[in-house]
């Protein structure tokens, strides 16, 4: 489902009957679905919901790059992207280093390691303007208790 | 298509292979004066069995059928299985055929080229895992002989001890480690023998010798931290027999070497490991594909190894082609979940397997650095473009022609041409097929000739295909060190391009470089382009003639049985065939020829065999304008001595003329085509001249019966 109102716009990846954000042409499509929802100079919010998918670093910077890229050319303030997970493979700071391990628009010199990355992920946001909130919701097995965890790359300050 | 109709298509070209595949392990059986024992009439059921499979499931799926797609997918699901049980059971019955020579040469150079740019696999020819036949499917099919027989468990003393254990405790342990080297043999399922695309999963079972389930979870557990090890221990228990950790431990080192074996297979043989792995477990038995998880199994789900190997696959191709890449992934994410549909199955989401999943990719993208291993798995659009333009017009090319000054051709890698090939296969070849099966008004039998030619078609090409790679280098190598340095340059176009008469090197040069004479594979210009002929060299395959058979060639006989007069065989490059004095036998040429509509060609012996007494054709030296195909060489030896030859010496020449004006009819458009668009050797055709059908009619009208 795609929620969009005034100035934010969620897109949730199970929708779009994206469920393999580990392979390539998931990936490339909810890209597409990006680029062709989002007027970027328009929205200051992109939320993109990848709960109970398949989601590994390989090709999750072609949709990171496209929002990344929406919202740095918004016309609007406080711009802010929300990626919300199901899946903490170590915590939430190892895991926003890992969605941007491979993006070309932010992580184009780093040499990898999760400081470097979130370094330079740190450096294009603050640069732009723009405020990344990772969110790892945990389901605990069968009983429907959540936990979550929260990161925050903070380019507002 | 639809994923019915696309499971459909793999049903029935494996019912067709299966069907060639029995036939030409009978012909191997069939040697003169022996008595025909049960064995031949166990195949001939058999076929008949597999013939009424594929006639049945072209009904059931065509448009007209009455089946729903649940009903289809029922069908199919049995018909598999039928399938599968006469693989297991059937060919047990049957004689057991040789493996084809390319996949010999396929092994060679995967594991032995020095040019892979990665040490080689193993040293030297010896110590190339020798391949071995097997009924069994999916599982059972690729027991490793030698590493089952050492474990296996024996009672000593009223203790159960490996074989191994045994060995160790009367101190020949070190004999034992010399014969476990020794003792490599890996399986194939017997149906999948002739069937290149399905030889990388062979590089899965030599990985299984490169490295122990110790070392494997060693080195995953020395890769994490110990909390990380809890987790995945923890994500480990629903899959294993009980939730102790030994169990838990001892059920991650099995899965840990099943993938580590698949990306092993990845980084040698590339993206082409993804699709043979992924029929492998459509045909396997049980069905691994779909079945649901048996704890304890030792093995990881199916569609978790296809989703780690699509990872490893994707993740080794090159980020600059954006294109190819964009190609390959779709392909391979297609075939997979045409396949799942097909079968109506879901993987399951779980959190557990894809906490699994990440550290398994890491531990593997560790295991095999991407910089380390990139050579042998490099795919370039370029190649693999061309690959597959040549695939879909039926050239047996594994050859570039790079379009630039010199006419140089080159070898495109083994990955490459059997990523080409699944392509292929994906795109046109599949499509094409079910073409010819919706095709109205055709007759059953002829349909099924049809299928059978395409399928053996489409086999041959590919093994032919990886066969010239390693020709090429072999040849190129040798060509490099007898070059002359002041060898003349190929220089401008000949004034004389067009006009009729006799060709020389440089108008044949002109020829092959706009692509209207094709010579494929053209291997050194400068050494095989000379005068007024290009030399040719020996292919692999030949047809040796029993002396001892006295027979009657009757052209009026159409169903003349000829089993028996004469063997097939497949000489590889290492030995060489002997023909004595007075011994006449088939041959063909290694290089593929197609002639434009312009020019005819005549092939002649070489001088340096001439002297030896040895013919290369029996009066039939013309090939005719428009003919495409490897030329059929009538070998006599009329000379006193045993002569030997060996596959890739030049042995004869072609030369070409181009006519004053065009044919009317060049070869092949006036239905003259008996001979053409072969790979290998044809035998004698002349009872389907027309000739002979109009004698035969004429012959029933007048009452009278063939002997």
């Amino acid at each position: 489902m795609t929620i969009m109102t005034a100035h934010k716009l969620q897109l949730k990846a199970r929708d779009f009957g994206l469920v393999d954000l580990d392979e390539y042409t998931p990936c490339a499509k909810f890209a597409d679905v990006i680029r062709v929802q989002v007027d970027g100079k328009k929205l200051n919010e992109i939320e993109l919901n990848l709960e109970f998918c398949w989601v590994e670093y390989s090709f999750t910077h072609l949709f990171l790059d496209e929002a990344l890229s929406k919202l740095r050319d918004s016309e609007l303030p406080h711009r802010i992207l929300t990626v919300v997970v199901s899946i903490n493979l170590g915590d939430a700071r190892f895991m926003a280093a890992l969605l941007f391990r491979l993006s070309k628009l932010v992580n184009r010199d780093s040499e990898g390691s999760p400081e470097a990355i979130l370094r330079a992920v740190n450096f294009f946001c603050s640069e732009n303007c723009i405020k990344i909130l990772i969110q790892s919701r945990i389901v605990l097995d069968g009983f429907g208790d959540a936990t979550t965890e929260e990161f925050i790359i903070d380019g507002w300050r | 298509m639809t994923s019915q109709q696309i499971l459909a298509f793999e049903l029935i070209e494996r019912a067709v292979r299966l069907y060639g595949h029995i036939e030409r392990s009978c012909r191997v059986a069939l040697i003169p004066g022996l008595r025909q024992t049960a064995q031949m009439q166990i195949a001939t059921d058999l076929k008949n069995h597999i013939y009424q499979i594929i006639f049945q499931t072209i009904a059931n799926v065509s448009s007209n059928s009455n089946l729903n797609a649940e009903e289809q997918s029922d069908y199919l699901d049995q018909a598999l299985e039928h399938l599968s049980e006469v693989h297991s059971r059937g060919l047990l019955r049957i004689p057991r055929p040789h493996e084809p020579i390319e996949l010999i040469s396929y092994l060679r150079q995967v594991l032995l080229s020095s040019s892979s740019k990665i040490e080689p696999l193993v040293a030297t020819v010896q110590d190339i895992p020798k391949i071995f036949a097997t009924e069994m499917l999916g599982d059972q099919a690729h027991d490793r002989f030698s590493f089952q027989a050492w474990n296996a468990k024996l009672s000593v003393a009223g203790k159960s001890v490996t074989l191994i254990e045994l060995m160790d405790s009367i101190g020949l342990t070190q004999d034992v480690a010399d014969k476990k080297e020794q003792l490599q043999y890996i399986s194939l399922p017997r149906i999948d023998l002739g069937n290149p695309c399905r030889w990388p999963s062979l590089l899965h079972e030599v990985g299984h010798s490169k490295i122990t389930q110790q070392e494997i979870i060693k080195s995953f557990f020395d890769g994490i931290s110990s909390l990380q090890c809890a987790e995945v221990l923890r994500a480990m228990i629903p899959y294993s027999c009980d939730s102790s950790e030994n169990a838990c431990t001892a059920e991650l080192a099995k899965w840990l070497m099943e993938c580590w074996c698949d990306a092993y297979a990845v980084i040698h043989t590339g993206p082409a490991v993804f699709f043979a792995q992924l029929h492998a477990f459509i045909f396997s038995q049980p069905r691994y594909l779909t079945a649901e998880h048996k704890a304890g199994s030792g093995y990881p789900p199916a569609w978790f190894r296809l989703k780690l190997l699509l990872r490893l696959s994707e993740g080794r191709l090159d980020d600059e082609d954006g294109e190819t890449r964009h190609r390959i992934c779709q392909a391979m994410e297609n075939e997979r979940d045409a396949i799942f549909s097909a079968f109506d199955f879901v993987p399951p989401y779980k959190p557990e397997l894809m906490f699994l999943l990440h550290h398994f990719s890491e531990f593997l993208r560790n295991a095999f650095p991407r910089e380390k291993y990139t050579a042998n798995t490099k795919i370039s659009s370029v190649t693999l473009n061309r690959l597959i333009a040549d695939l879909e017009s039926g050239l047996p090319i594994p050859s570039l022609s790079v379009r630039n000054s010199d006419r140089e051709q080159r070898a495109a890698t083994t990955a490459e041409i059997l990523l080409a090939g699944w392509l292929h296969r994906c795109f046109s070849f599949r499509k094409d097929f079910f073409e010819l099966l919706s095709k109205p008004k055709k007759s059953e039998s002829n349909l099924f000739l049809e299928m059978l030619a395409k399928v053996d078609r489409s086999d041959e090409t590919l093994k032919r295909s990886i066969q010239m790679g390693e020709w090429f280098s072999i040849l190129t190598e040798g060509a490099t060190s007898v070059k002359e340095e002041n060898i003349t340059p190929f220089g401008p176009e000949p004034r004389t391009k067009g006009l009729p008469g006799l060709l020389s090197d440089r108008d044949i040069n002109a020829a092959i470089l706009s692509e209207d004479l094709r010579i494929i594979p053209l291997i050194d210009s400068d050494l095989q382009v000379r005068g007024s002929v290009i030399d040719l060299r020996l292919g692999h395959n030949f047809e040796i003639f029993h002396s001892n058979v006295p027979r009657l060639i009757d052209p009026m006989l159409a169903q003349t049985d000829d089993a028996g007069e004469s063997v097939e065989i497949d000489i590889d490059f290492t030995n060489g065939i002997e023909i004595g004095p007075g011994q006449f036998i088939l041959a063909h040429t290694l290089e593929y020829i197609k002639l434009p509509s312009d020019i005819a060609a005549q092939v002649e012996g070489r001088s340096s065999f001439a002297r030896l007494g040895l013919q290369v054709h029996m009066t039939a030296n013309l090939v005719e304008a428009g003919f495409d195909g490897c030329l059929t060489l009538e070998i006599l030896n009329s000379g006193p001595s045993t002569i030997k030859l060996y596959p890739g010496m030049r042995i004869a020449q072609l030369r070409f003329y181009r006519f004053v004006t065009p044919p009317r009819f060049p070869y092949g458009v006036a239905g003259e085509n008996k001979y053409r668009g072969r790979l290998s050797h044809n035998k004698g055709q002349q009872f389907s001249d027309w000739e002979v059908a109009a004698i035969n009619l004429a012959k029933k009208r007048l009452g009278i019966i063939n002997d």
